[in-house]
């Protein structure tokens, strides 16, 4: 009376996780037992079925849209210290009076950096956001005072751990 | 995704672990996985084009993975992108101690299981299987019962059974059975992937299977599960 495979080391055998010895003696037993080898076959077919399904269901993915989809994520979970935000990068306040007077301030929109001939009077903050006040030298021999606002967050970290 | 075909056309069983100190053939996995690690350092220094790549070697079958866990495209779609989002995230963190491609698994089952166990709307996407676009069918009949060769079934006709038998798993069945059977991952990997035991990953395999076979009896060539004269059911330690 033939002993079959039991199931398990049929498995095992199928799926390559025997060592050497056993892998050869289950081969030896499956080339000389056919309702072995047919339960082998089966599980041979499921495979394949299941690779089929894999393919017609990955056939028709636009993975070039997933990847600008995944693109977009990214670059929207960026930490903030490095985010790159639409708004001009800098913006300049120009002011009619130093931080006493801010109320009266002048307000424009300039892009660049401060002007080398500017110098830095202090720091203020406005809520999250924070600037420096800079006394800038006019050509006609005049100054103004003008608030710097930074316009880039504080990296507040990411605590966020790896599910 | 390698090829069903050519998968059919071996012994379906794979060979056993190579002795690396006896000078034998490196191994394929290995290779990949030296590829990857190549690749993570690329990424880890900025390299948008090898994120890409990354991306690119592994997009299908991390989809169909995925897909045969949520069982809805849309779903999927969604598992992957936040799945690649995170490997982005956190790559820099990667230490390469683990594969690549384990350690990305994890990531893309965690989601797809949080996914499913939110319990979100399940859509069949047999709406898309049952397109009658099917092209090359009928190929492959043969080759997957290889008994009758008159059989009229179709690639199409086969993944909508299969993925009908697929949908009867739990998602931890289905699991199993993705990771293995389209991935090719070990016991070890897997046990790696959905944080259990290899016992249990062994288990949920073999019966995933059996149900399997039991749903597709006259395609796989199985009738009713039985183990056709052999003796014992398996693992029976199944959670």
């Amino acid at each position: 009376m033939t002993t079959h495979l039991e199931e398990e080391l049929l498995q095992r055998y199928f799926d390559g996780d025997l060592g050497a010895d056993e892998h050869s003696q289950v081969a030896s037993h499956l080339a000389e037992c056919d309702a072995c080898a047919a339960r082998q076959r089966s599980l041979q077919a499921l495979r394949v079925g299941v690779g089929v399904l894999a393919e017609e269901s990955a056939r028709d993915i636009d993975f070039d849209a997933l990847f600008g989809r995944i693109e977009r994520g990214i670059a929207e979970s960026a930490p903030r210290g490095v985010r790159t935000r639409t708004r001009p990068t800098r913006i300049w306040l120009p002011a009619a009076g130093v931080l006493a007077a801010a109320a009266a301030l002048v307000m424009f929109l300039r892009g660049g950096t401060p002007p080398s001939s500017s110098t830095e009077i202090e720091e203020v903050a406005f809520g999250e956001w924070g600037g420096t006040v800079f006394e800038v030298a006019l050509a006609d021999g005049a100054s103004t005072k003008v608030v710097w606002i930074n316009d880039e967050y504080e990296d507040d970290g990411d605590a966020e751990v790896l599910q | 995704m390698k090829p069903a075909q050519s998968r059919a056309a071996g012994t379906g069983a794979a060979a056993p672990p190579v002795n690396r100190g006896t000078g034998a053939p490196s191994n394929p996995k290995d290779d990949e996985r030296q590829a990857d690690l190549d690749l993570v350092k690329r990424v880890q220094n900025g390299d948008a084009v090898a994120f890409r790549a990354l991306f690119d070697r592994y997009n299908r079958r991390v989809f169909a993975v995925a897909l045969g866990v949520v069982k809805n495209q849309d779903d999927a779609l969604d598992v992957m992108q936040e799945a690649f989002i995170k490997v982005h995230k956190h790559i820099g963190s990667f230490q390469g101690s683990s594969s690549f491609y384990t350690w990305m698994y994890r990531i893309v089952m965690n989601l797809a299981i949080d996914q499913v166990r939110r319990g979100r709307k399940v859509v069949d996407f047999d709406e898309r299987l049952n397109r009658d676009d099917a092209a090359g069918d009928g190929a492959l009949l043969p080759v997957v019962t290889g008994e009758d060769p008159s059989e009229d079934l179709t690639r199409h006709e086969l993944s909508a059974k299969i993925q009908a038998a697929l949908e009867q798993l739990p998602e931890y069945h289905r699991a199993v059975i993705m990771l293995r059977e389209v991935e090719e991952m070990s016991y070890e990997d897997m046990s790696r992937v959905l944080n259990v035991p290899k016992g249990t990953i062994m288990s949920r395999l073999f019966h995933a299977r059996r149900k399997m076979q039991e749903q597709l009896a006259s395609y796989v060539g199985r009738e009713g599960g039985r183990d056709t004269e052999a003796g014992p059911d398996g693992p029976g330690n199944e959670p």
